[in-house]
Formats: structure tokens, C-alpha cells, sequence
């Protein structure tokens, strides 16, 4: 079932892109396949929270490999899948008003087929976030978490006219994927370690030693980069050039999960285990929180605001489900889900503000909880939820987290407490920053030119929002709706965990006081707003990982372009030494560490035919290097070629006679036709240094090559396979021509490349020449003679060219 | 004269012997090849066709189709050259990759190896009986590829040339295809 709701995404994502014509309407079709998960999801649920059942389901997929994709569904697995599908249907559904009247979001000419497209790829990343979350084979989870980079970058990029959104769906890509490398080397380790690639028996088991710590290190890195962790963090911010639904969807409430999902797998078998991880892990995740808070409150963008305030709150996961234990875990879990309904809700707020004032710069707007009453009262009660505010699922998650650390007790858990109180005091902050921002009556000080109008917004578009929304109180008033998944996802990651009912209020104790910490320093910071945006404008802004990405790619064209300044010199007489060079050297290495080769029994000839060949081939090879006309050398090389042909078909290889033949042949034609372009005479060298090194090479590869015909047949140290190929010929292949039946059969699959570099080849020739034509100077472009105008600039004629 | 005139290869206009002064194409070397033109290709398929049990084959049938190309390139340039080929280049090289690659691929679907051989024996009505192995196939590929490969080498490079310019004004990376076509 679960194979064929992945297929369901697939279908809907082809559906999409075959009815691109009708716009909008794709995106309820696709809609349909997250519905068809949650419907399933339903049936399921019971049997996989109450009795902790597991849903297994295995698919062979290379099966000569020995590859199986092994699906498995646990409860925290069911939880990830239950918001994918259940954020996923609402995103689709908010979408579908959100690009209604004017394709604000419209990437080019065709904005309605763009919103097919765009339908297609987001139904393709709910599959692909789905079927990362219920993989158990290591190799299928990072295919998917990779699946999940690829459409996110379409997604980003969604708007391709502009320069700033392609660039930064490359450095999401890039930071993403090049973290997932990493992960894939640590998988691969894993694995090899415990000796299977399922998830979950290498977890029940989890290696240990030196080469394990480095894999899990490596599999850091991945999850890191995907949740956008200091200091990898700033492509989250860029992501924000995707349309706001995709923002909802994948850089808040599903894919920058990921990670967090990872280290919540990973943290219980790994965080004692590995003597790293919980130094790492916990410091990333506290620094990401406050860094990305810090951040977070110096935005003026909607969409930014809530983009730093993700980072900080990925980091709070992350430090939460890197402790690897029970209590911190579940509290995780519980934040998690708090975290997916709130952030999402605000993304579409952002949206629909954005939507209906133009702008989502919190300058511009003023006094728009007249005009949008009903999506203020959703934005306010979600930024509520994720100040942690009673009596919202997000103060349920926050109070389990402090509670968790409250008991542990021991300076570790004290130092991070101290670091998740302050990161929440700037949560506070940056969720007020959000709903005043956003909706406030502003006084002028705060505004930067009129605040732009705006209008109510339908109940279709806020629907959704409101959904979530009312999910947060829901689940905040009565924890006991949740409190049952959220206890089984705990147990099914801490094996043997059996913890407390989540619940909204605890009495008076510790946690609670350190809620109204948080409270009253988030409180401070807003009252003394002016005063921290000043003192923000003041202090130096640490390097940025921004600054750091850049410097990345400019490092990597330097030194690409210097390699290349080196390997590529562009002297035809520098290459082939090069290669003769190598030619020589490394074999006749060979030679020497193995001792004095032994020489063949050499015969001097067959038959007196032979000796006429090799005489004509050697009087040939002389004339050609006598020669001072370049069309008698080249003549004179063609005849020592058709004397070797001679001399296979004296030796009975009329195929390999044959070939040499045509070879020869070609090879003359192609020469004349290129001589005409040459000087007649090759030019009369002095003595000097380089053709002292020609000589010199000349001769070393000839003496080698004869050595090593000497002594090549007598290395022989097995049986030749030839024998068996002639007995094989004609039963296997039904061909009595043994040579073409290796070429087509026995060895197909090396002709089948070997053809295809010809291809390669001549596409090449094609893209190369008609490169260097469209760069050449006027007047030398063909065919476009007495054309006026045109100065050395090739681009430009080429882009002329390419318009028309 | 200087020592760089080795590297002339990598500069496309430099000053070339015999720009300008190209004789005319030689009406002998015409003649000769439209005669043996025809011929070469009958040749190959003879090649192609007899290459599994004889010498021959699809890679030495390209060759000898090739060479009949290059002379035909030599005697009238691009615009000959183009009155010979049915298809453009490229079209020989896709369509030959994928004749290839179906031969590869094909089997596979049927849940045999990659490659992996089959034989017909058919019988027709002048040949007799007549054995036909999926192998031919493969060959066919193999020389639609090395033709294109040269025909398409032939024709960029030829077009690169300074000579060549008077002869192919309207050239712009591809064939304009030959008489055949329209």
C-alpha cells in the first residue's frame, strides 16, 4: 500500500503536467494524493499508536544487485507521514487561491502551464518527503532525501526569470546535496560496519569504534546542511524566493525537517555511543537557535522574519532530539508537531498578506487587522503558539523541553537549558515582531513611506491557515489529542521509553518559572525595540554563511581555472608527449620493479613475404622522417601503415587487415584534405633543446614498444581466452567470424561504449566549432557577409543570432 | 619561417598557404568518385551484412562508407558532401546510438543479458535460406554512428574553413539538407 501511494504522487505529478492547460485546477487534482495518504493513514493509525505495530513493506528493486527498498512505517514514522500529507493537502488547497487572480507568483509567459509545472513539482516532493520518512533502507532514504533537494531547487527556482531566484536554488542545492554526499559516505560506512543496509537493524545495533564516529559525523553534515544548522543555515533565508505555499510547505513544516528527522533516528542509538555527538549536535542546535533568533528580530521581510525564526527553531529540535534521551525526546516530538502546525500557519499568513496588501515588507504595512480581521486573529494565535504561550501546543512542547532538562539535572543539561530559555526569550520576541509587523496600527517612526492598502481575503484562502490554527489550540487545550502519537513516536525511538502524558498544566515548579522568564525577557527586548535594532546597526556582523558559500564558489573557479591554465596548455606537441610520455614511463616502471623481463622465442620471419613487408615499412618510416615536404611525409607515413596491413594479413587477421586498411586509408584523405591549410615544407629546425627532447622521446618509445613485443608474449601466465571464444562462437552467438562476434557479443558492451565516445565525439566536434565560430570576430562569422556594425564582440552577434 | 608553425592547429586563421589561390575542383578526381561512390556503399552492406561470419562487419562497413564521404568531401566540398547524405549527420548519429543502445536494452526487457544474441533463420525466396542474428542489428548501429561521426566532422570542420565559406553561405552549425530531401 504504501509503494502504491508513492506511486499515487507519481501519478498525480504526470496528471499535472499533461493537464498543465488548466492551470489551478492541477493543483486540487494533486491534492488527491496526499488526501489518499491521510484516508490511509487513518486506517492504520490505530493499530500502529495503540499497539505499536510497525507496517513493513518490502519492494525488490535491483534485485540482481541484492537491493531491496525496504519500507517501513513506525509511529514516529506515521507522525512525519501524517504531517507531510496533512500540511501537504492544505498547502495544495491554499495554493489554489493563492495563484487565483493575477499570477503574482507567475514565473514567465505562461503562467498557467508555469502552475501546472509548479502542481507537478510539489506533488513529486510530498512523494519524495513521504517516502523518506517511511525508508528503512539507507540507500532508498537518501535517494529520497535527495529527490527532496532536487524539487526543492525547482521549487525555489520556481520564478526562472529571476537572476536572484535561480541563484539561490543553487545554493540550497548545492549546500543541501553536498551535505547529503557527505551523509551518503556515512551510510555507506554504516552499513558496512553492521552489515546491512536497513535503518533499523543497524540502529538496534548500532557499530562502535573510530571509523563509526567518523560515518555518524558524516551523516551529521547531512543532516546539518538540510536543516539549515549554523553554519550552514543561509540558504534557508534564500529559499524565500519560492512562491509562499512552497515556503509553507517545504522550508518550514516538511524537508528542513529532514534532518531533525535523521538525528531523531539516529540521536538514541549514537548520542551516548559516540563520544562527539552530544557536544556537536547539542552546541549546533543552541547556537542555530540563538543565531537564527538574533536574526530573526533585525528583518523587515515577512517572509525572512519567519524564515530566521525556522532556523532558530530547527535548532531547538535539533539540540532537543540530540540528547537521545526519553524525556528530551519526546519533548522533541512534541515541539516538532507544535512547530509544523504553527510555522506553517504563519507561512500562509505571510502569504495572504503578501497576497492582498503587495508587499510583505513590515514598513509598508499598517493597520491591516481592520481589513484582514480573521487572518490576523489565525497569525496571532499561531505566533502565540510559537512564543509558547498557554494555553497553545507550542507552551505544551516547551514546558515537556524544560521539564526534560529540569530533571536531568547535571551541569550539560543545565548549560543548554540556559541556552534554549535565552533562545526562547528572542522567540518571543521575533513571534511579536511578526503579528505587529504584520498587522499593527503603526506609528510614523516605525513606517517607511505610505502603508500600502490591502484587501479582506476570501474564506477559501484563509481556510487552511485556519485549520492549522484551530489544530494548535486544539491540541494545546486538550494535550490528551495528541499526547497518545506523540508517546508512540517517542517509544519507537527510544526503544523500551514509556513516558508521561503530555498535558497543559503541571502546577507551579521550575519549568513553568522559566516560561514566564522567557516570557518577560521577550517582553523586554520588544519594549526596547529601537534600542537592540540600534544596537544591532552597531555591532560588526560576524562573517555570514552567506559570505562563506561565496567564497566557496569563487575558490573552487580559481582553482578550476588554474588547473585547467596548467593541464590545458593548448600545444598540440605538449600533449602528445605528454601522453607518450606516460605511455612509456609507467609500463617500462613496471618492467623494472618486476626484474628483467623474459624474451619470447622470436622467430625471424614466416614466410619471405613478411620480410619484404617489414622492409617496405622501414624504408617507408625513413622517407617520412627524411622527408622536407609535409604531403611526401604524409605519404610516406600512409605507406608505412598499408605495410603493417600487409603484414596482418600475412599473419591471417584479414578483419584486423582490413580495419587497418580503411583506417589507413581515411586517415591519408582526411590528411590531404587538411594539408592544404599547412606550409608545404616542415620547417628546417636548429639544433636546440626541444628537438633534442623530440629525439629523445622518439626513440625511448620505440625501443619500448619493441621490448615490449619481445617480451609481451612470453608473459603470458594463464590460458588465453581466445580458445574459448572460438569454441563459443558459433553455438552461443551463431557466428562463424569469431572477431565480430566478440565485438558485437562477447564484448558488446565494450563496443556499445566505445561507439558511444564516437557519438560523444561528434556532438562535440558540432558544440565545439560552433562555439569557436560564434566567438570569432566579425567578418569571420560565415555566411553573414558585409553585415555592418559589428565590433569584436562575438556575444552579442550570437545573441542576435539566437533571437532570430 | 618560425618554430610555432607547429601549433597552427590551435589558431583557425592563421595565415593559411593557398588561401584564396584554391584550384578549382578537379574534374577527374569528380568523376572517379561518383563512380565509385555507389559502388563503396553496396561494398559495406556486403560488409555489414556477411560481417558475422565473414570478415567484415558494421564498424568496417562505416569505414568504407566514410571513405567514400571524405572523397566525395574532397572532390566538391560541403555542398557535395550534402548531395550524397539522405539525413543530416547528427540524425545518422541518433538515430545509429539508438539502434545500438535497443539492441542492449531490449533483451534486458525480456529478462534475458544485456546484448545477449538471438538468430532467425528465414527463408527467402532468391537467397535460400537465410540466418539472421540480432547481432546485425547492433552492427547497423555501429555504422550509422561511425558515418555520422565523419560526415559530421567533415561538414563542421569543413564549414570552420575559410575556403569552404564561398561555397556554404547559409551554414549555421548544420546541415541544410541536401537535394533528396525536398
Amino acid at each position: 500500500m504504501l509503494t502504491a501511494l508513492l506511486g499515487a504522487h507519481l501519478a498525480a505529478a504526470a496528471g499535472a503536467l499533461l493537464l498543465r492547460r488548466h492551470g489551478r485546477r492541477t493543483l486540487l487534482l494533486c491534492a488527491l494524493a496526499p488526501a489518499a495518504v491521510l484516508a490511509w493513514l487513518a486506517t492504520v493509525l490505530p493499530g500502529v499508536v495503540v499497539r505499536h505495530r510497525t507496517v513493513e513493506e518490502t519492494v525488490a528493486w535491483v534485485p540482481s544487485l541484492g537491493l531491496t527498498m525496504g519500507l517501513r512505517l513506525d509511529a514516529f514514522g506515521a507522525l512525519m507521514a501524517l504531517l507531510v500529507s496533512g500540511v501537504g493537502l492544505l498547502v495544495f488547497l491554499y495554493a489554489h487561491s493563492y495563484f487565483a487572480g493575477g499570477p503574482a507568483d507567475a514565473p514567465g509567459k505562461d503562467p498557467v502551464a508555469g502552475l501546472g509545472r509548479f502542481a507537478a513539482t510539489l506533488v513529486a516532493f510530498a512523494g519524495a518527503m513521504l517516502g523518506l520518512v517511511v525508508s528503512d533502507n539507507l540507500l532508498a532514504l537518501f535517494v529520497f532525501w535527495e529527490l527532496t533537494s532536487i524539487t526543492s531547487y525547482l521549487l525555489i527556482g520556481h520564478k526562472h526569470a529571476s537572476e536572484h531566484a535561480r541563484a539561490a536554488a543553487l545554493q540550497a542545492l548545492l549546500v543541501t546535496s553536498t551535505g547529503a554526499l557527505a551523509m551518503l559516505g556515512g551510510f555507506i560506512v554504516l552499513a558496512q560496519l553492521a552489515g546491512t543496509w536497513s535503518m533499523a537493524e543497524v540502529l538496534a545495533d548500532p557499530p562502535t569504534g573510530a571509523l563509526a564516529t567518523g560515518a555518524v559525523l558524516c551523516v551529521l553534515a547531512g543532516v546539518f546542511t538540510k536543516s539549515a544548522q549554523v553554519p550552514f543555515h543561509s540558504w534557508l533565508p534564500g529559499a524565500m524566493a519560492a512562491p509562499t505555499p512552497v515556503s509553507a510547505y517545504l522550508h518550514s513544516a516538511t524537508m528542513v525537517k529532514a534532518g531533525v528527522y535523521l538525528a531523531a533516528r539516529f540521536a538514541p542509538a549514537f548520542a551516548v555511543a559516540t563520544p562527539l555527538w552530544q557536544p556537536v549536535v547539542i552546541g549546533v542546535g543552541v547556537v542555530t537557535m540563538l543565531v537564527g533568533g538574533y536574526r530573526a528580530l533585525r528583518q523587515h521581510d515577512l517572509k525572512l522574519i519567519l524564515a530566521y525564526s525556522t532556523i532558530s527553531q530547527l535548532g531547538f529540535l535539533i539540540a532537543l532530539f540530540g540528547t537521545g534521551n526519553e524525556t528530551a525526546t519526546f519533548a522533541g516530538v512534541a515541539v516538532l508537531v507544535a512547530h509544523a502546525l504553527f510555522k506553517a500557519t504563519l507561512f500562509l499568513v505571510a502569504g495572504i498578506v503578501d497576497h492582498e496588501a503587495g508587499t510583505r515588507d513590515i514598513r509598508r504595512l499598517s493597520g491591516l487587522h481592520r481589513e484582514l480581521r480573521p487572518v490576523a486573529v489565525v497569525g496571532c494565535v499561531a505566533a502565540a503558539s510559537m512564543a509558547g504561550l498557554p494555553p497553545l501546543a507550542g507552551f505544551v512542547g516547551k514546558e515537556a523541553a524544560f521539564s526534560s532538562l529540569v530533571d536531568a539535572g547535571d551541569p550539560g543539561a543545565v548549560a543548554m537549558l540556559a541556552g534554549l530559555v535565552a533562545g526562547s526569550a528572542l522567540t518571543v520576541a521575533y513571534s511579536f515582531r511578526f503579528c505587529w509587523g504584520a498587522f499593527a496600527d503603526k506609528p510614523r517612526a516605525d513606517l517607511a513611506g505610505e502603508p500600502a492598502p490591502a484587501h479582506p481575503a476570501p474564506l477559501a484562502f484563509w481556510a487552511p491557515a485556519g485549520v492549522l490554527a484551530a489544530l494548535s489550540v486544539a491540541f494545546g487545550l486538550v494535550p490528551r489529542l495528541d499526547s497518545p502519537l506523540v508517546e508512540a513516536a517517542t517509544a519507537a525511538l527510544v526503544p523500551g521509553a514509556h513516558p508521561h502524558p503530555l498535558a497543559l498544566w503541571h502546577g507551579f515548579n521550575l519549568p513553568l518559572a522559566l516560561s514566564g522568564v522567557t516570557v518577560a525577557g521577550g517582553l523586554a527586548l520588544v519594549l526596547a525595540r529601537r534600542r537592540v535594532e540600534a544596537l544591532q546597526e552597531r555591532l560588526p556582523s560576524p562573517p555570514g554563511s552567506l559570505e562563506g558559500y561565496n567564497a566557496t564558489l569563487s575558490g573552487l573557479r580559481i582553482l578550476a581555472a588554474r588547473t585547467a591554465a596548467v593541464a590545458q596548455s593548448g600545444s598540440l606537441p605538449v600533449y602528445l608527449g605528454v601522453i607518450l610520455l606516460v605511455a612509456v614511463v609507467a609500463p617500462a616502471t613496471a618492467f623494472l620493479m618486476e626484474g628483467p623481463p623474459a624474451l619470447s622465442t622470436a622467430r625471424f620471419a614466416d614466410s619471405p613475404l613478411q620480410v619484404v613487408a617489414v622492409a617496405a615499412a622501414l624504408a617507408a618510416g625513413v622517407a617520412a622522417v627524411r622527408s622536407r615536404r609535409r604531403f611526401a611525409a604524409v605519404l610516406a607515413l600512409g605507406a608505412v601503415g598499408y605495410a603493417v596491413v600487409a603484414l596482418f594479413a600475412l599473419h591471417g587477421a584479414p578483419d584486423l587487415a582490413f580495419t587497418q586498411l580503411l583506417i589507413e586509408t581515411l586517415g591519408l584523405l582526411v590528411f590531404v584534405l587538411v594539408l592544404k591549410h599547412l606550409p608545404e615544407r616542415f620547417h628546417t629546425y636548429r639544433w636546440r633543446m626541444g628537438q633534442v627532447l623530440r629525439i629523445g622521446l622518439s626513440v625511448a618509445v620505440g625501443a619500448f614498444v619493441s621490448v615490449f613485443a619481445l617480451t609481451a608474449a612470453a608473459a603470458r601466465r594463464v590460458e588465453g581466452v581466445s580458445h574459448e571464444y572460438l569454441a563459443r562462437s558459433l553455438p552461443e552467438a551463431n557466428g562463424h567470424n569469431v572477431v565480430n562476434v566478440i565485438l558485437v557479443d562477447f564484448r558488446g558492451l565494450d563496443t556499445l561504449g566505445e561507439v558511444t565516445v564516437l557519438a560523444v565525439a561528434g556532438l562535440g566536434i558540432a558544440a565545439l566549432v560552433g562555439a569557436v565560430r560564434r566567438g570569432a570576430p566579425a567578418g569571420d562569422a560565415p555566411g553573414r557577409p558585409g553585415r555592418p556594425g559589428r565590433g569584436g564582440d562575438g556575444s552579442d552577434e550570437s545573441a542576435r543570432a539566437g533571437a532570430r | 619561417m618560425t618554430a610555432q608553425g607547429d601549433d597552427r592547429w590551435g589558431d583557425p586563421r592563421g595565415d593559411f598557404d593557398g588561401e584564396g589561390t584554391e584550384s578549382p575542383p578537379s574534374l577527374i578526381l569528380d568523376v572517379c568518385t561518383r563512380a565509385v561512390f555507389h559502388a563503396a556503399v553496396v561494398f559495406a552492406v556486403w560488409l555489414l551484412a556477411a560481417g558475422h561470419n565473414r570478415p567484415g562487419g558494421g564498424f568496417v562497413g562505416g569505414l568504407t562508407i566514410s571513405a567514400a564521404l571524405v572523397l566525395t568531401y574532397a572532390s566538391g566540398g560541403s555542398p557535395a558532401l550534402r548531395g550524397v547524405l539522405p539525413v543530416r549527420p547528427l540524425t545518422f548519429l541518433g538515430v545509429g546510438m539508438l539502434t545500438a543502445q535497443a539492441t542492449a536494452v531490449i533483451p534486458m526487457l525480456l529478462g534475458r543479458n544485456v546484448l545477449e544474441s538471438a538468430a532467425v533463420t528465414l527463408h527467402a525466396p532468391l537467397f535460400g535460406d537465410v540466418k539472421v542474428a540480432t547481432p546485425l542489428f547492433f552492427d547497423i548501429g555501429v555504422l550509422l554512428i561511425v558515418i555520422g561521426l565523419v560526415a559530421k566532422a567533415l561538414d563542421t570542420l569543413g564549414a570552420a574553413d575559410p575556403t569552404a565559406e564561398h561555397e556554404t553561405p547559409t551554414v549555421s552549425g548544420e546541415i541544410v539538407s541536401g537535394g533528396r530531401r525536398r
